[in-house]
């Protein structure tokens, strides 16, 4: 059965339904957290159908060059491409249900927009093919220019330019990538670059402009330093469903995309070509660190009640490049041994717990800027009595970024931190010390936000808590914060499965 | 068959020119459309070798139809009954302008078929005399436009005339075949190659016709009236001709801009030479067409520029399919898919003049003029997105692949800084779309909405429908004109 393809066709079926609703809010909102419930289904059944790597394959483009392959479109699934779409569709599905009492204009569009942006969301992850995986990222702008133009705060449609400019630009670079890698290599398919990597000659002298352009491209999309300029902006204008999606996934996708291309297919293999990329590994561990610590500076001087998250998410971004460059380290160090792969299962599994947790805190944020009309975190008072069910969320969500336990997020930074000590780099245990001493700074800014908008002052009067539909979504997310912290092991094991089943490949 | 092809738009356009209610000419034209359709089923179900050549007058192979140029023609003939139609629908007044619309794409056909430089030159004083009737109008900036775009076009037939006269003299009376068949005689035989004189002449000659063909495209520094044609003149009009006349006038740029790989061989010192020079024109029309297309206010002459853009990237992939030095009457997939960029950059732009034609006659001419259009005519705004998606390179529409495919010619033919600075001027386009995009979708209208009649619009959203299609599945058009 064609799981993948018809998780793609799922949310275009469901346009016309929005349609026929579009009277009531209720009923879009209950339609596309449907849709994501069964794209969730149906994503689980394909894994389960032929774990660890599930294959789906279609004719598409024709050669275009000779000696190079038909590009196909080619859709998969690997214990990554699981975890980030099981990510996508839960925040779909919380943000559905959010939207219902928060969207009160152009329902239809806002939903058919909401379903589009699913669609591109999952293409994204589950694309095994580099042009529809282009296609699927830069598709994915679309509704998210009009989502952050159409519903936002004032000063929406500066913010959707500049997202929109600042990531096509991006990912424009990265097409350069596509096209060198395409001619270079006579494939687009990510899971055979590896082996045609190793059986081309000439490698050596074009692998470092492909893997610049690719790097490029996928930093400004994860909204790293220094290229993140657009990401506070359009994080905090956008509408609080739509923050909760940038910041949880699409700007993650960025990341993901780094781990899949440039990373795993072309650096991996490149090393074993005897060509030395510590320099680079070092460069981009650096750049990480500095996206911790440059982010998490700004969130902790913050007093925008959505601006902290926003940052916050350059903060995070940052670890899991970081993690992930230190786990690749590992792997070309040690090859695909248990401990190797530490940081790399740790970085995949930030990528839900991060979703979970910021998309969490940004519905957070979102309420409390809905209910007081405050930005700033120092003019609010204790609304932990005022809004008790955001101030339980709001704890969910702040201890969850802080990366305490028993929240995934610790699971997750733990990997990342045990895993840098085998990167085998020069300044490995300096990487490890800085990756640490950054959930310190997590945990001090988020706190402060807890702190300051539930706990200080004197208490506030009774506000309008978050709405019973919209609470479903929380209650989902809080739940699986935690949930996933205390059993992560079913999700470690398959990442681990996945990447052993694709490294065997060629390593 | 191929000189059926040809006849149908002629004979169908003298028919409609000689009778004269509206509705029997409305009724001939589609019969022609109809013909032309069968006749391309025809052609092929029953000619599954291309290419085919055929004579004209005494001129050996003076036409050639390969699996590139028929699909070409099949798509720009749907895309351009559509059009019509449209048009029809939307001004009916438009009826009187049918016998030109039908000699355009005889002429259109001509210029995609022709391999032999007289014969091209031919086929483009027709498209000439044809746009110069079918864009004069009552308005002053329509006649204005027509003036300048024909003075221009007759300064490139002058070019074209005098390269010719040097090709011809040194072939000495041989064909001057496009596609290589009499050229590559000349490179076959080492003429060119061991006579600095002949070959000087042959280089002066050809650089010649490449200059008046470039002139007729609107390459910088002759890109003037083009910007002009697409926004002085009746919008259905200048639709019309980017369709037809602009995109045939830019393969034929392709095909001999490309040939000269081809033709002068081994010479490295002249293929190095004209590559340079190609690429330095191709760059400056893109360059300066992005970047004016940025601060005009007019919509129209936005894209104007925008077409500017396009003939210098068609420029540029030529010379990408010269250093290739692939035989051209063989189509290569390079040339398939340059002439698919070429294809569609114009279907959506001819789409998007079309419906800023309807927009213009609610006053509506100014970027800042079409806030809130969604509110006032919804069907009719998400029409107008979908080209503007697709001119920005936006997947899944067909822009996506046709960029994709650009970027992949020039990373492989050419140097890579190169194709750094076109992704830079993609964006470029994209920063002016979205403009228009920004404009239009997040500014409340001060206008209630009105009526719209769908059926007015549904040939525009056909050609839309058109755009997503072959963006998601471009296998359809491509692995046929691949052959």
């Amino acid at each position: 059965m064609a799981y993948l393809l018809l998780s793609l066709i799922i949310p275009i079926i469901a346009m016309p339904l929005i349609f026929f609703g579009r009277k009531s809010r209720k009923i879009c909102g209950l339609i596309t957290a449907i849709v994501g419930c069964i794209d969730l289904a149906l994503i689980l059944s394909a894994y389960l159908s032929n774990p660890p790597i599930y294959v789906e394959e279609y004719r598409w483009i024709p050669k275009l060059a000779h000696g190079a392959s038909e590009i196909s479109f080619k859709l998969f699934l690997d214990g990554a491409s699981l975890i980030a779409c099981i990510a996508t569709l839960i925040l779909v599905i919380a943000t559905s249900l959010y939207s219902i009492d928060y969207i009160e204009h152009d329902i239809f569009a806002y939903y058919v927009l909401m379903l589009l942006l699913t669609l591109g969301l999952i293409g994204v992850f589950i694309s095994s093919n580099l042009v529809s995986f282009y296609m699927f990222l830069e598709f994915m702008l679309v509704p998210s220019y009009f989502i952050i133009g159409g519903w936002g705060l004032p000063g929406a449609r500066r913010a959707a330019f500049k997202f929109f400019m600042y990531t096509h630009v991006g990912a424009l670079f990265s097409l350069v990538g596509i096209a060198l890698t395409y001619f270079k290599l006579g494939t687009v398919d990510i899971l055979l670059i590896p082996q045609a990597i190793l059986s081309t000659q000439g490698w050596r002298d074009v692998w470092n402009i492909i893997f610049i352009l690719y790097v490029i491209g996928f930093l400004v999309k994860a909204g790293a330093f220094p290229v993140h300029s657009w990401l506070p902006d359009a994080h905090s204008i956008a509408p609080t469903p739509m923050s909760s999606l940038l910041s949880g996934v699409i700007a993650a996708s960025g990341v993901y995309a780094l781990f899949r291309i440039p990373y795993m297919s072309i650096l991996v293999p490149t090393s074993e070509l005897g060509i030395n990329v510590n320099k680079v590994l070092t460069i981009m561990s650096l750049l990480g660190i500095a996206s911790i610590y440059y982010g998490g500076y700004l969130a902790l001087r913050e007093r925008d009640v959505k601006r902290i998250p926003a940052y916050s998410t350059v903060s995070h971004n940052g670890y899991m490049i970081a993690g992930l460059t230190l786990g690749i380290a590992s792997i070309i160090h040690s090859g695909y041994a248990s401990l190797a792969l530490l940081g790399i299962i740790g970085a995949i599994f930030h990528l839900l717990s991060h979703a979970l947790a910021k998309g969490l805190f940004f519905l957070v944020a979102g309420t409390i800027l809905e209910e007081t009309g405050k930005r700033d975190i120092t003019e609010t008072n204790m609304l932990l009595r005022a809004m008790p069910w955001t101030g339980t969320f709001g704890f969910f969500s702040s201890f969850a970024i802080a990366g305490a336990p028993p929240f995934a997020t610790f699971i997750s930074e733990l990997l990342m931190i045990v895993g840098s000590i085998y990167s085998g780099l020069k300044y490995a245990k300096v990487f490890t010390l800085l990756l640490a001493i950054g959930t310190a700074l997590s945990a001090a800014y988020a706190l402060r936000f807890w702190w300051f908008v539930f706990w200080r002052g004197k208490e506030d009067e009774k506000k309008h808590d978050v709405k019973r539909i919209a609470r479903i979504g929380m209650v989902i997310l809080s739940i699986l914060v935690v949930l996933f912290g205390i059993l992560p092991f079913p999700f470690l094991n398959q990442v681990k499965q996945g990447l052993i089943a694709f490294l065997r490949s060629f390593l | 068959m191929l000189y059926a092809v040809l006849l149908v738009p002629l004979v169908a356009a003298i028919a409609v020119s000689i009778v004269p209610p509206k509705k029997l000419k409305f009724l001939i034209m589609n019969l022609a459309y109809l013909l032309l359709y069968m006749l391309f089923i025809a052609l092929l179900i029953t000619n599954s070798t291309f290419p085919i050549v055929d004579n004209l007058l005494g001129i050996k192979n003076a036409f050639l139809l390969n699996s590139t140029s028929l699909t070409l023609i099949i798509v720009l003939t749907f895309v351009s009954h559509m059009l019509t139609l449209g048009f029809i629908l939307n001004r009916p007044a438009m009826a009187e302008k049918l016998d030109l619309v039908l000699l355009m794409l005889f002429a259109t056909y001509g210029i995609i078929t022709s391999n032999n430089l007289i014969v091209l030159l031919l086929f483009m004083e027709i498209a000439l005399a044809t746009t110069m009737f079918i864009l004069l109008g009552k308005r002053r900036e329509s006649l204005e436009a027509t003036i300048k775009m024909v003075i221009m076009l007759i300064l490139g037939s002058i070019f074209m005339i005098i390269g010719l006269g040097g090709l011809y003299t040194v072939l000495r009376g041989q064909n001057i075949d496009i596609d290589g068949l009499s050229i590559s005689y000349l490179s076959s035989t080492n003429l060119v190659k061991h006579n600095i004189k002949i070959s000087n002449i042959v280089l002066s000659s050809y650089l010649m016709v490449l200059l008046g063909i470039g002139v007729e495209t609107g390459i910088v520094p002759f890109y003037m009236w083009l910007p002009d044609v697409y926004s002085g003149p009746d919008a259905f009009s200048s639709a019309l001709f980017i369709l037809l006349v602009d995109t045939a006038d830019l393969y034929a740029l392709l095909r001999i801009s490309s040939l000269y790989g081809f033709i002068f061989g081994s010479l490295v010192d002249v293929i190095e030479l004209v590559t340079n020079v190609i690429i330095a024109f191709s760059m400056a029309s893109f360059i300066l067409g992005e970047l004016s297309a940025l601060t005009q206010t007019n919509l129209r002459r936005i894209f104007g520029y925008s077409g500017v853009a396009d003939a210098g990237y068609t420029l540029l992939l030529s010379s990408c399919l010269a250093l290739s030095k692939a035989p051209p009457q063989y189509p290569s997939a390079l040339l398939a898919i340059t002439t698919f960029f070429i294809m569609f950059s114009n279907i959506a732009l001819s789409n998007i003049i079309s419906l800023i034609g309807i927009i213009e006659e609610k006053g509506i001419s100014k970027i800042d003029e079409v806030r809130g259009l969604p509110w006032r005519l919804p069907i009719l705004s998400i029409n107008l997105l979908i080209p503007l998606f697709s001119l920005a390179g936006v997947p899944p529409l067909v822009g996506f692949i046709a960029k994709f495919f650009v970027i992949s010619a020039i990373t492989k033919s050419l140097n890579k800084v190169v194709a750094v600075i076109v992704i830079v001027f993609f964006a470029v386009c994209a920063a002016y779309v979205l403009r228009i995009i920004t404009n239009l979708c997040y500014r409340p209208s001060r206008f209630a909405r009105e009526r719209e009649f769908i059926i007015r619009i549904l040939p525009f959203s056909i050609i839309n429908l058109v755009l997503l299609i072959c963006g998601i599945l471009p296998n359809i058009i491509l692995k046929f004109m691949i052959g």
